[in-house]
């Protein structure tokens, strides 16, 4: 079925508490999950769907992913692939603003990201939690994300043993 | 109608279904969501990211962590490996890495040493060879009996180095009875390196082969050199006799370094269904004969896409006029110190459609002619990632000026000794469209100013570019850059990445080196050689702010004293190579320096 066409139907998706949203099929199409179920749909189908419900999204989340696949729709969308050079730091100034959130939110916006299958959107929220660890030591991380250290101190040890020896390759 | 409303309920049935199985969806709807419960793939899609040096930080964590570091794809950036501890009596202690207390498996080992702890060797061996895909053996002398012994718990390997230089001296092959090297059969080994041995014969060759029957890549770099020619030619004709045989299996042959003359290579040239792929050679012999050695190799060689004649004083225009013409899946071209290719053959290299990495280093003949004509000339080419064109005095500015916009996606450019070449404004043109650079070559370019750096030309002009805008930039090679001050490392050295930084002959003092240490903490090795105004205070803070460092050198440095070696080893956790030499240091520095259970090599 041919989803390009050129006039940008309405489409309304429902977070699991149940809060409507209304968006464009350009947008949504953003989303590889929702993309192969509406391809499955058939001819005639989008217009006559009705809201598509979203139970593993809340409505805080599902607003922000909604802002950013809005903002996103018109640029071409790398494929999982493409997004190799994982290092680059050169990312769009308004994803940089847009990511400025705090951690609670930026996990809710991982695993939407996940479910929806949106590369895209996955590669910078999982970066940015990445730059935040990165050049850190172990104590500062827990600190950072309140992780339980759940190590005893002979287990560091040996762990701290053996990374004597590895070397990168 | 109906028939999407069905198609929906058994979409949304899917997805329920999901919700019951799968770990991803059990914690969106936690109620405080948290990192370390985020689902294993996402966690390992986030430390994908990291370095390896994160990736020690992040396993020391927490255990969740250290399960997602586990990752197959993450252990095969690392090596186990085995060198001795400096001014260490102790062997290395194998029982750590045993059932018991083993918490991660690396799947190479490197055993640059025999002295190990001989009790817990074979429980290693047994516990640990199974999931071992690559060995090294680096040097030392290992008895066959040895050799075998490991060898028959690493049921796995996919790779095998034996690259030490006297590991067979001793070795006599039983031509008739049993042999222990017929016990082994390592099926599923594709590479095979015999690297750096001098003492190989034709006999040790057809054992050690017979051991590896599925092999595609030989390497056989480094070798024969000193034996006697007609030894030499003797084990050259076997190789030829083997690869004959083998022909349709082998992919890659590794010569680079050995002394291979033109008869070898005309026999490697007629050898039928033999394709390589990969193929390094240092060029040595010289007929006048076209038809005869090399143009036959290279004309036979059609599917070639990586040819490596580094050091080849006998290649010349014929021969790279030839590759352009021949090879067109060349992907890999390396020419550095052919100094018999000049322009005429260069400017045809635009032929070569499909190149990703050309290095044309120390060829005195090449001129910005070549360059402009042959790299640089019409439609770019978005494949290439590294371009190489060190040591060449005779380019100017122009090339580099081009080569900033012309292929603005390089992630590796060296430039070193190219001292026409690197100036201010080339260095800011670089600055400006290389983006996308991890590692940079500019040594010995001492033209460059704080201004090509900085981009700041006087306290009130407009800044230009400066090297921050590499954000990825990995590794720096500036030694020599002598007019650098303070001020470039004050004002532009930001670096999250940076692992290893040259400023060797460089006028830093405590004041550039403390912002540099602040601001790259990534940094694993430091070269401040020569720098004449280092001392037991930069020292200081080096040690104490850099905790990943694992190389430093500070040869020539007059002003530490013993108080810097106090201070090293006292702080820097991780140092694996220390290098002094030279410096005005009057005790006996191994006092302090045993202690540190990294130290591996300290150079005095």
């Amino acid at each position: 079925m041919d989803i390009d066409r050129p006039s940008d139907p309405q489409v309304s998706v429902v977070s699991s508490d149940g809060t409507m949203f209304h968006t464009t099929l350009k947008s949504i199409l953003l989303s590889g999950t929702i993309k192969d179920m509406i391809e499955h749909i058939g001819e005639g189908g989008v217009e006559n769907m009705g809201a598509i419900p979203l139970q593993n999204v809340d409505s805080k989340t599902l607003e922000i992913v909604i802002k950013w696949i809005e903002h996103h729709k018109d640029n071409i969308q790398p494929t999982s692939e493409e997004i190799k050079d994982k290092t680059a730091d050169f990312i769009d100034p308004w994803d940089e603003n847009f990511l400025e959130m705090d951690l609670d939110k930026l996990y809710n916006l991982i695993t939407a990201a996940n479910y929806l299958n949106i590369p895209q959107l996955l590669w910078l929220s999982t970066r940015k939690i990445a730059m935040l660890i990165k050049n850190r030591t172990p104590q500062e991380i827990r600190s950072l994300f309140n992780i339980e250290d759940d190590w005893t101190p002979q287990e560091i040890e040996a762990v701290q043993k053996e990374n004597q020896w590895c070397e990168e390759k | 109608m109906d028939k999407i409303k069905q198609y929906q309920d058994e979409f949304w049935m899917k997805i329920l279904w999901y919700r019951e199985f799968e770990e991803t969806f059990e914690f969106v709807q936690s109620e405080t969501p948290c990192l370390d419960y985020m689902p294993m793939e996402i966690l390992i899609y986030i430390f994908s990211y990291l370095n390896p040096a994160d990736m020690f930080s992040v396993m020391l964590t927490c255990k969740r962590f250290l399960e997602a570091i586990k990752y197959p794809k993450f252990n095969r950036n690392w090596i186990l490996s085995f060198s001795e501890r400096y001014a260490s009596q102790f062997a290395i202690p194998l029982r750590i890495f045993t059932s018991t207390t083993c918490q991660r498996i690396i799947p190479a080992v490197a055993m640059h040493t025999a002295q190990v702890d001989n009790e817990s060797s074979e429980e290693f061996w047994e516990y640990y060879g199974h999931n071992l895909k690559e060995i090294q053996f680096l040097s030392g002398l290992l008895r066959k009996e040895e050799f075998v012994n490991i060898l028959k718990y690493t049921r796995n390997l996919v790779t095998v180095k034996i690259e030490a230089n006297n590991m067979f001296k001793n070795w006599e092959i039983k031509r008739c009875g049993y042999d222990p090297l017929r016990r082994l059969n390592m099926q599923h080994v594709r590479n095979f390196s015999l690297a750096r041995n001098n003492f190989l014969s034709p006999d040790i060759f057809e054992y050690l082969m017979m051991t590896v029957p599925h092999v595609t890549t030989i390497d056989l770099s480094n070798c024969l050199s000193i034996m006697n020619p007609p030894e030499r030619n003797k084990f050259l004709d076997y190789v030829l006799i083997y690869l004959k045989e083998n022909a349709s299996r082998i992919k890659s042959l590794n010569f680079a370094n050995t002394p291979t003359d033109d008869f070898f290579l005309d026999g490697l040239g007629r050898i039928e269904n033999l394709k390589l792929r990969e193929l390094h050679l240092t060029f040595m012999g010289s007929t006048k004969n076209n038809n005869f050695g090399i143009p036959i190799l290279i004309s036979s060689q059609d599917q070639l896409e990586k040819f490596d004649l580094t050091a080849s004083p006998c290649a010349n225009d014929l021969m790279v006029r030839m590759i352009c013409n021949c090879m067109h899946n060349m992907k890999v071209l390396l020419l550095k110190k052919c100094h018999n290719v000049t322009d005429f053959s260069v400017r045809e290299l635009h032929k070569l459609k499909n190149l990703k990495s050309l290095e044309i280093s120390d060829c005195d003949y090449v001129t910005d002619t070549g360059i402009m004509e042959g790299v640089l000339y019409g439609k770019p080419n978005n494949k290439m990632t590294e371009l190489r064109l060190g040591v060449m005095t005779n380019l100017s500015e122009s090339v580099v000026l081009r080569m900033s916009y012309y292929y603005e996606n390089l992630n590796v450019v060296d430039l070193g000794g190219a001292s026409n070449a690197v100036t201010d404004h080339s260095i800011q043109m670089i600055f400006r469209h290389m983006k996308f650079l991890r590692f940079l070559n500019i040594e010995s370019c001492c033209k460059v100013t704080d201004f090509g750096f900085t981009g700041v030309e006087s306290e009130y002009s407009i800044r230009k570019h400066s090297i921050r805008n590499l954000k990825g930039l990995q590794v720096l090679r500036g030694n020599g850059l002598y007019k650098l001050t303070d001020f470039t490392l004050i004002d532009a050295f930001v670096f999250n990445e940076l692992k290893e930084l040259y400023f060797a002959r460089c006028n830093f003092t405590y004041d550039g080196i403390a912002y540099l240490v602040k601001n790259c903490p990534s940094l694993e090795v430091l070269d401040l050689s020569e720098c004449s105004k280092i001392d037991d205070d930069c020292v200081e803070l080096i040690a104490t702010k850099l905790p990943r460092l694992k190389t430093l050198k500070l040869n020539n440095c007059d002003e530490i004293t013993e108080k810097s070696i106090e201070i090293i080893s006292a702080n820097c956790e991780d140092l694996r190579n220390l290098f002094i030499r030279n410096c005005k240091i009057n005790f006996n520095p191994e006092d302090n320096l045993v202690y540190m259970r990294s130290l591996r090599k300290v150079v005095v």
